[in-house]
């Protein structure tokens, strides 16, 4: 009887994991909407241009009717491609930058915004405790930012792949330029990482519960300067963009594909790679979901809610550096990851350790 | 050559942290400046354009100030002004008015020059242009007069006037204007 009672909780919590999943992908889905439409609006604005401004009110309609123009085109592969890898390796590459959704907690966010709006509405349930990376940040700490470090440090690898497929050249340099972000960027990012367990400790949950006295941009303002810089490099926004870089190797790492792969590969790939990096610095820096209660509003849905406000503040810095700062030759590119940004971010771990070790952190 | 070279790699040297960061923070002010101020351009056929004062647009014709003396007649080089008689208004005018064809005119200004001050009848108004499908309009002055008076009506300033769609509101305006003037008339011919 009492196996029966437990077989019957696992599987209730297995279906609203799995509901949780499904809320995640929404929410990404959500958040990939605003940060594009921003992206374009306020890039636009700092060009003096327009952006986007006929279809739906402001242009807001935009991005689906883009969407659905792209997958309107004909699939198309050149001749002398490796079809296998040419048509695989964007799946691949799509399947592994969604595993972040759960690792990071976004599905936590997202059902944490459900629950709030039917608590809004009268209907009292706990539905939060059901967020998948929850449950696994009980059973596994630590394996969020660990397994979104490893996700990312796969992904670098595939689109080397992904770009030597191609058999172009452009593609090519693109593929050697991947792996010359991932050498150069990967080692300071860890590093940061590392900085920001010491300070609060390895579970994403418990390094937002700590933030509730002091957000660690300002206990270790070094450690926010270095992975803000090295997860602009990750997530291969400007001025880090060396392997689409447009002006010189014309988008380089997805060069031969046509409109259908380009918008998985350009408008999910890299855009989830963009809103999980502005999740990281939101989660680490910012206090996460933490923030002052807004009256007459569930705790957990102004969660979800500040949550998607620092996100998309962080993008907003995210767009007006990429507005702001030109790309680098590669070579600068690579003395500053080596030189500067490797120094800095062990600057930033002794700060940490220093911190944590005198007893200001507690 | 060799020069040259030497350059590039001093330049290269010289790069530091300390000077890539104020160059980071100058470049992101630059930017915020430049997204707080107001674009130069307009989305134009849903917002209308700013164009300057002096800006030469579709001639008006004010036919209570006129006093018929003809001076624009004689100025006008594509001579698109014409001389019309109507009801006599005020004692000192001769029941003279100008008739306007605004597909001929070539917005030179001069008639604005010749018009006399005591008058001021003609001025320049904010309409780009007349837009007809017709290869000839021509204007009665009542109709000049009625176009004049819509811009501000209508709020056709800073716009481009589709003829075709507006030519019964300025003959419809024309009727008013017409039976306003002969109600103010002193009468008889002279």
């Amino acid at each position: 009887m009492c196996g029966f009672a437990n077989m019957l909780n696992a599987v209730i919590i297995l279906a609203a994991a799995l509901g949780s999943v499904i809320l995640a992908f929404a929410y990404a889905g959500l958040l990939d909407f605003i940060t594009i439409y921003l992206e374009r609006k306020v890039w636009g604005r700092i060009m003096q241009r327009y952006g986007p401004a006929h279809v739906g009110y402001a242009g807001l309609l935009q991005l689906i009717s883009d969407f659905l123009k792209y997958l309107s085109k004909e699939l198309f592969s050149p001749r002398r491609v490796m079809k296998v890898f040419y048509y695989a390796i964007p799946l691949v590459v799509i399947a592994i930058i969604t595993v972040p959704l759960i690792l990071l907690p976004f599905d936590y966010v997202a059902i944490s915004g459900l629950d709030g709006i039917l608590k809004l509405i009268g209907i009292k349930v706990d539905l939060t405790k059901y967020s998948i990376s929850l449950l696994m940040d009980h059973y596994a700490p630590g394996i969020g930012l660990l397994g979104y470090v490893a996700i990312v440090a796969l992904s670098m690898p595939l689109m080397y792949v992904l770009a030597w497929a191609q058999s172009n050249k452009y593609s090519a340099l693109a593929a050697f330029r991947t792996v010359l972000m991932l050498v150069t960027y990967e080692i300071p990012f860890l590093i940061a990482i590392a900085a920001a367990a010491i300070l609060g400790g390895v579970s994403i949950y418990g390094i937002v519960q700590k933030q509730a006295s002091g957000w660690f941009i300002f206990v270790n303002p070094v450690l926010a300067l270095v992975l803000f810089i090295a997860l602009l490099a990750e997530s291969e926004r400007p001025p880090f963009d060396h392997p689409e870089a447009e002006q010189e190797i014309v988008h380089g790492w997805n060069i031969e594909y046509g409109a259908g792969e380009f918008i998985l590969l350009y408008g999910l790939y890299l855009y989830s790679k963009a809103i999980y990096a502005a999740g990281l610095v939101t989660l680490l820096l910012l206090g996460g979901w933490l923030g002052p209660a807004i009256p007459g509003i569930p705790i957990s849905l102004s969660n979800a809610i500040w949550f998607t406000i620092k996100l998309v503040a962080v993008f907003l810095v995210f767009i007006w550096v990429r507005a702001s700062v030109a790309r680098p030759r590669v070579d600068q590119i690579l003395e500053f990851g080596w030189f500067k940004l490797l120094i800095l971010s062990i600057i930033a771990l002794v700060i940490s350790i220093a911190l944590r070790a005198g007893g200001v952190v507690a | 050559m060799s020069t040259k070279t030497e350059k590039f790699v001093e330049v290269r040297g010289r790069w530091r942290l300390s000077k890539g960061a104020s160059g980071l923070v100058r470049s992101l002010l630059a930017t915020a400046e430049y997204f707080f101020k107001s674009r130069p351009t307009t989305l134009y056929p849903y917002e209308k354009n700013k164009l300057p004062e002096a800006f030469r647009g579709v001639l008006t014709y004010d036919i209570e100030k006129c006093i018929g003396c003809g001076a624009c007649i004689l100025a006008c080089p594509n001579n698109c002004l014409y001389r019309r008689s109507g009801p006599k208004t005020d004692k000192n005018k001769p029941g003279v008015y100008i008739a306007f064809e605004p597909t001929h005119c070539l917005f030179c200004g001069l008639c604005v020059d010749a018009c006399p001050p005591v008058s001021g009848a003609l001025s320049h108004s904010s309409v780009i242009s007349i837009v007809s499908s017709k290869k000839k309009v021509m204007w009665e002055p009542w109709e000049w007069a009625a176009f004049t008076e819509l811009i501000k009506e209508k709020g056709w300033e800073y716009d481009a006037v589709d003829y075709d769609r507006v030519e019964p509101l300025i003959k419809r305006k024309a009727e008013e204007i017409k039976k306003r003037l002969e109600e103010k008339s002193t009468g008889g011919k002279k």
